[in-house]
């Protein structure tokens, strides 16, 4: 559906060079949610932005299957973007921006009502159409701001941290949106630093750090291939055992049956594990 | 054309929620307009760098000399120049007709006419028998405030006529016997009659001593004694719109309202200008990047709602204007007026567009450049007062255009011909303002973060 090739892309002078994206190569396919996982500055947005066409990349291609470069007109029409910065008319309703929106995309009538109405239904904005942009919360103008990017219904959707700076309630519904969205069959990539959300969201996840792509596979691929063993941690009154294992059910036989062991915790590998190993740093730093 | 239409609309209802922009737009003209006609209603005082069309049908020596010395005033501006864009003296001297020397006016060209009529020699010969050089002017009654100052200027030079009359000796001594007979016979009460002769008889005096220099100046108790008598008689009249028979301008609304308008048009400028800057920074503009819209449909799209708004803000000053009872005198025309000040003016702003969206600060750089383009097209200060070098560069004011094109068809009565100018010229700022926008807006809706 999405293929990005040897992506590429510096800002500013020689003498300040950020090298934002550093050789990325994706293929997102029909159907999946593609997590893009990464700290700050990573180059998750950078990414984005080239495979939406809004920045040219240095180096590198991208394509959308049926429909090219990202600038043509028809990619257009594929491609629904939330920016992960909220682009939204703050003097004008939830409707109103949806309203508009959807004219841009040469929605009219009848058929942009109804649309109109189904996304505010499904991000949960309803109540709350008639009111202008400045009077809603945060999390009530991140669903906004995903709605905005549904407005002309596109197979292929790029949502650049949809969940930043929302409380949990607001996380949950969004993440339920997203779900949603994925069950209609769209194609999304979906870009956050929160590893639970990649987890119960993605299908297939990239790890991303300093521009490159580290490893990238499905959770148990990543997690089997970098996040190391599962650790059972043994308490026998005060004092605790730590064993590392791939196959924690037999140890957990063998303390059980010992009969010493007071309390047994298994910690599975998780993300957090493989971005430990892929870069010797903590994802939350 | 749905999308840009959705644009131009948006953007609209967006202006009328901001009450920045909508006072910019809407309040602050009709305030300007309120204010300046409520002040120019009875103005007096003047300025300098006057523009005066000259008529002169005497053409004998008193007037050449006349002539000569408005000529020779520094705040004056004789039209027509005697020397030609190359600086060179024009032979013999050039000269108008009246109805040339209205068309001067009409166009806002000169700001008032002098006529010298036939007969202003022969009456430079009774100057001392009550008679007076008579003088014709015609002003534009938007520049009511120098035609005290030209009266004055008038009367100063009216003096040397008389001044250079009487230092020619042979023809003084006869004027001034004459004189004296006729004054004795005269119908003048005997106060006047006691100053006339007092008068001539220090002219006299003064032929005896050969102390007479070109330059006479009245003498000060004879002056006040004469009473309202003075060499000069000046009859002065405002231009008239159009033909005879058309309606004279009637108030100093008509001259605010068109500034007033303008200062609106402005606004919108400025508004549209400032929405693109904000649009950018807000991460919307990079969403009409995402939509199938090109850029340039993006730019016509604010264009047209800046358009829109401008035919808004026209149509409430027009109906402030027919309000306060000023009446346009050619519809037709004035409707053309509205419509292309809306498009210049859409055409000023993409440029504006074009030119400062991306910048940092680019609403504060809009602002102040609006507010040069008004001053040097004359939106704040009458063009009158400035330097010439400034009147000449207030042709790149949009504000100039805009107002000429507006008092053209309300109380100007410019003909087809003559408005064609000012329309020509705004169409040309549409044509270049949209080449510049267009060219512009690559960067301004690329270059951003
Ligand atoms: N327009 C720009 N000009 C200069 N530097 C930029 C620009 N955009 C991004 N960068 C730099 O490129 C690097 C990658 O930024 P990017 O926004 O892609 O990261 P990110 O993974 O989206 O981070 P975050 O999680 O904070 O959104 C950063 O170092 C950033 O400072
Ligand atoms: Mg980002």
């Amino acid at each position: 559906m999405l293929t990005l090739t040897n992506l590429r892309k510096h800002f500013g002078p020689a003498s300040r060079r950020v090298v934002a994206v550093d050789g990325v190569s994706l293929t997102v396919r029909k159907g999946e949610v593609f997590g893009l996982l990464g700290p700050n500055g990573a180059g998750k947005s950078t990414t984005i932005g080239m495979a939406t066409g809004l920045i040219s990349p240095d180096e590198g291609t991208v394509n959308i299957e049926g429909a090219g470069a990202p600038t043509t007109s028809t990619a257009r029409l594929h491609l629904g973007v939330a920016p992960q910065e909220l682009a939204l008319y703050e003097q004008l309703t939830g409707e109103e921006n949806l309203r508009f929106f959807g004219k841009l995309y040469e929605l009219s009538g009848d058929a942009l009502s109804k649309r109109v109405d189904t996304v505010l239904e499904l991000v949960g904005l309803s109540p709350r159409r008639q009111d202008r942009v400045v009077t809603y919360s945060g999390g009530m103008k991140r669903r906004l701001n995903l709605a905005v990017a549904l407005i002309h219904d596109p197979p292929l959707l790029l949502l650049d941290e949809p969940t930043a700076g929302v409380d949990p309630h607001s996380r949950n519904n969004l993440i339920d949106v997203v779900r949603k969205l994925a069950s209609e069959g769209r194609t999304i990539i979906y870009t956050t630093h929160y590893m639970e959300e990649a987890s119960k969201l993605c299908d297939r996840i990239a790890i991303m750090d300093k521009g490159k792509v580290l490893a990238q596979g499905t959770l148990s691929e990543l997690t089997a291939a970098h996040g190391g063993h599962t650790v059972v941690t043994v308490s026998h009154g005060d004092s605790q055992e730590r064993i590392e294992t791939a196959d924690p059910l037999k140890e957990i036989a063998r303390v059980m049956a010992a009969g010493t062991a007071t309390n047994v915790r298994i910690d599975a590998p998780d993300l957090e594990s493989v971005f430990l190993a892929l870069t010797g740093r903590s994802m939350r730093d | 054309m749905n999308s840009i239409f959705a644009i131009a609309f948006k953007d609209l209802r967006l202006l009328f929620r901001d009450k920045g922009g909508f006072f910019s737009v809407f309040v602050f003209p009709i305030l300007f307009a309120l204010l300046f006609g409520a002040i120019f209603r009875d103005s007096g005082g003047a300025g300098g760098g006057m523009r005066i069309a000259l008529v002169n049908e005497d053409n004998g020596p008193a007037s050449k000399g006349f002539v000569s010395d408005l000529r020779g005033d520094s705040v004056l501006k004789i039209l027509p120049s005697l020397k030609d864009t190359d600086g060179k003296v024009i032979a013999p001297e050039p000269a108008l007709t009246r109805t040339e020397a209205e068309t001067l006016l009409r166009k806002g060209t000169a700001s008032a006419i002098v006529v010298i009529p036939k007969g202003f020699e022969a009456a430079a010969e009774t100057i001392f028998t009550g008679g007076s050089l008579q003088l014709e002017t015609v002003v534009d009654p938007s520049r009511k405030a120098e035609a005290g100052m030209l009266e004055g200027k008038l009367n100063q030079y009216g003096f040397r006529v008389l001044g250079s009359t009487l230092s020619d000796t042979t023809r003084t001594k006869k004027l001034v016997t004459d004189a004296k007979s006729r004054i004795a016979q005269s119908d003048l009460n005997p106060v006047q009659k006691l100053a006339f002769s007092s008068l001539l008889s220090s002219v006299e005096s003064l032929q005896a001593s050969g102390a007479t220099q070109g330059t006479a100046t009245s003498d000060d108790t004879a002056s006040n004694v004469l009473g309202n008598w003075s060499p000069i008689k000046v009859t002065s009249r405002e231009l008239a719109a159009g033909g005879d028979d058309k309606k004279r301008p009637t108030s100093s609304w008509e001259v605010s309202m068109p500034q007033g308008v303008v200062w609106g048009l402005m606004g919108c400028v400025l508004a549209f200008t400032v929405s693109i800057a904000e649009e950018r920074s807000a991460g919307t503009l990079r969403r009409l990047r995402l939509s199938p819209m090109t850029r340039v449909q993006v730019l016509l799209g604010k264009g047209l709602g800046c358009a829109i708004a401008c035919v808004l803000v026209q149509a409430m000053l027009t109906g402030a204007m027919l309000l306060l009872g000023v009446q346009v005198g050619n519809w037709p025309m004035y409707l053309v007026a509205v419509s292309l000040n809306a498009v210049g003016f859409a055409g000023v702003m993409m440029a504006m567009a074009g030119l400062i969206a991306s910048r940092e600060g680019a609403a504060g750089i809009a602002r102040g450049i609006a507010l040069v383009l008004a001053m040097i097209g004359g939106g704040t200060i009458p063009l009158f007062f400035m330097p010439s070098w400034m009147q000449t560069l207030s042709n790149v004011s949009p504000f100039k255009w805009g107002v000429l094109a507006f008092e053209g068809t309300i109380w100007r009565g410019m003909s087809m011909q003559e408005l064609m100018l000012p329309f020509a010229v705004l169409i040309g700022f549409a044509i270049v303002g949209f080449a510049i926008g267009a060219l512009g807006i690559r960067r301004v809706m690329d270059g951003e973060k």
